[in-house]
């Protein structure tokens, strides 16, 4: 253990309790009756109480200020403070870090917008006037999440045209209006054509033709990775991570908006290291998968025409990256314990899994100097076992190979095919 | 640290509702004594195992009669948790007060295995002196 280890890491009640124990018995501590309750006993207890919460305040301070691998913001996973994830997210140390080190804003979650055309074409039609957050619509159609998002209708002035806010629906007439998701996050992105009218209006219905979509909160790990690359915006030599930060950053540190209005979503990018053509290509990649081609183009703006990242020597083309599918089946072993199911087992492995194909470079672990690499079958093994506590043993038959490739350009996504749980 | 055998029951401070400036010491019995007392007057105590340590006898202030009165086989459980107490007989008295609350009082009769110990807990009147005490 380093000095800085000490400092980063929490003190235990347990340790302190003990180092006041042994304090008082080197000064001679006359007492026996130590039991729970006890007079002394709660005076010790509040001795250890106010140290222990006296000297969280250092290693809480070490970590948020000492380095962007140890500063979290409220709701990340945090390995030192276990309650940290259960936070709401908001920002905290981690943003500050990368702010005002590396000039890099964390981009938070959003509310999903979008469109929905509303039809006042059916039987009983009557005309309407309503005002912004007056209908609610669900997403229905597909297979919407449990519980099924809402929708209401936002202001907007070039809609909104009555002198009073309102707006007129004439019976036979559709509208398109602005919406927003009730719940924060990507589980409001809802695929097109999957919303419909929930406040009951006699005639009328309604639909998104687009998709709808809305970001979580920056991944902690891909702010990290942004900040360490915002060094390379003050190049004019057209370094690969400038490629990579200006993909999904501004040089003002904030996110580059696609033409939806939304953030991209873009988490990965591999850059070609080197060209004796100076062609120099980009590949982008989403937590999904391949990147959004509204996220590409606006990725491509930025990096091209915004910041100026490419030399003119150079000719850049930037890409979506394509998906390379790779179904993943096993069997994992763990001790029966009561109210553990195999089927929560299961989700955990997935949802594991889900959330490490989702950072996976483009172009896998490993790489040649073509950028092609693979994905390891025993890292896949090694994150199916941290998917539920008391797995002891986990094992991939699918792949069957101890590794899969991955070409330059390509991201792994995952495909579940089965797993098989074994209690003992 | 050492848990006291059940004959001896070691040294403490002497603390009933609070410690006196000097810190006067108390010495076996009285030890057993003043932890049964304390175990009638908090429900929780700080360090490990501290939780539903004890009942808070000040919750059963405005409660009905009835409910105070049919209380002391629950008091005697809390007391037996001490091993050291080896029967506790609880006594409930309540006495109506047409003026503000009923007035309840706890009597207790503890045998161990060093001798009876015996205390009366006169809960309203704790509750007022604790809470000026604790000013």
């Amino acid at each position: 253990m380093t000095i800085f280890d000490s400092l980063t890491a929490p003190t235990t009640d347990s340790s302190i309790r003990a180092t006041v124990i042994g304090y008082a018995q080197a000064a001679k501590l006359r007492v026996t009756n130590f039991r729970v309750g006890s007079a002394a006993q709660q005076i010790l207890e509040t001795i250890v109480t106010s140290v222990y919460s006296f000297v969280q305040i250092v290693p809480v301070l070490v970590r948020g200020f000492g380095s962007l691998d140890t500063a979290t913001d409220p709701g990340d996973v945090d390995v030192y403070d276990p309650n940290n994830a259960g936070l709401p997210p908001s920002s905290g140390y981690l943003s500050n870090y990368g702010r005002n080190h590396h000039g890099v804003a964390r981009n938070p979650a959003t509310f999903a917008t979008g469109y929905v055309t509303l039809s006042n074409t059916g039987a009983g039609a009557l005309v309407r006037t309503f005002f912004p957050e007056s209908l609610v619509f669900t997403w229905t159609g597909g297979s919407p999440p449990n519980p099924a998002p809402t929708y209401t209708n936002t202001a907007d002035p070039s809609v909104y045209t009555n002198s009073d806010g309102s707006v007129t629906l004439a019976v036979g007439a559709t509208l398109t209006l602005p919406v927003s998701c009730q719940t924060l996050g990507s589980v409001g992105s809802a695929p097109s054509g999957t919303l419909s009218l929930t406040t009951t209006l006699t005639g009328a219905t309604a639909t998104n033709a687009l998709a709808i979509s809305g970001n979580d909160r920056e991944d902690a790990e891909v702010y990290r990775g942004r900040c360490r690359q915002a060094a390379a915006r003050l190049s004019f030599a057209g370094p690969s991570d400038a490629f990579a930060y200006f993909a999904a950053k501004k040089q003002d540190g904030s996110s580059v908006i696609n033409g939806a209005g939304n953030a991209v979503t873009i988490n990965r990018v591999q850059v070609s290291q080197s060209s004796s053509t100076g062609n120099v290509a980009g590949y982008y990649a989403s937590p999904s998968g391949p990147a959004l081609a509204a996220d590409v183009t606006a990725a491509n703006l930025n990096i091209e025409q915004s910041a100026y990242v490419v030399p003119d020597a150079i000719t850049f083309s930037g890409v979506a990256a394509t998906a390379t599918p790779i179904s993943v089946a096993g069997t994992v072993r763990l001790k029966a314990r009561a109210g553990v199911t195999s089927g929560a087992v299961i989700a955990g492995i997935l949802a594991a899994l889900d959330s490490y194909f989702a950072t996976l470079p483009i172009g896998g672990l490993d790489q040649d100097s073509g950028g092609n690499g693979s994905v390891f079958t025993s890292d896949i093994e090694g994150v199916a076992r941290s998917g539920f506590p008391g797995i002891y043993d986990a094992r991939v038959t699918t792949p069957s190979a101890s590794t899969s490739a991955l070409s330059v350009g390509h991201v792994a996504t995952h495909v579940p095919a089965g797993w098989a749980v074994t209690f003992t | 640290m050492a848990i006291n055998a059940q004959a001896d029951y070691g040294l403490d401070i002497a603390c009933w509702d609070d410690a006196d400036e000097l810190f006067t010491e108390a010495v076996g019995l009285a030890v057993v004594k003043q932890d049964a007392y304390h175990r009638l007057t908090t429900e929780n105590v700080l360090g490990p195992q501290g939780t539903d340590w004890g009942y808070d006898c000040r919750t059963l202030l405005g409660a009905p009669s009835e409910h105070v009165k049919v209380m002391g086989p629950i008091l005697t459980e809390v007391l037996t948790r001490d091993d050291r107490v080896l029967t506790a007989d609880v006594t409930i008295d309540v006495t109506p007060n047409p003026t503000g609350l009923d007035l309840v009082t706890i009597s207790v009769l503890c045998q161990t295995a060093q001798g009876p110990f015996e205390f009366t807990v006169s809960v309203n009147a704790f509750s007022e002196e604790t809470l000026s005490n604790q000013r």
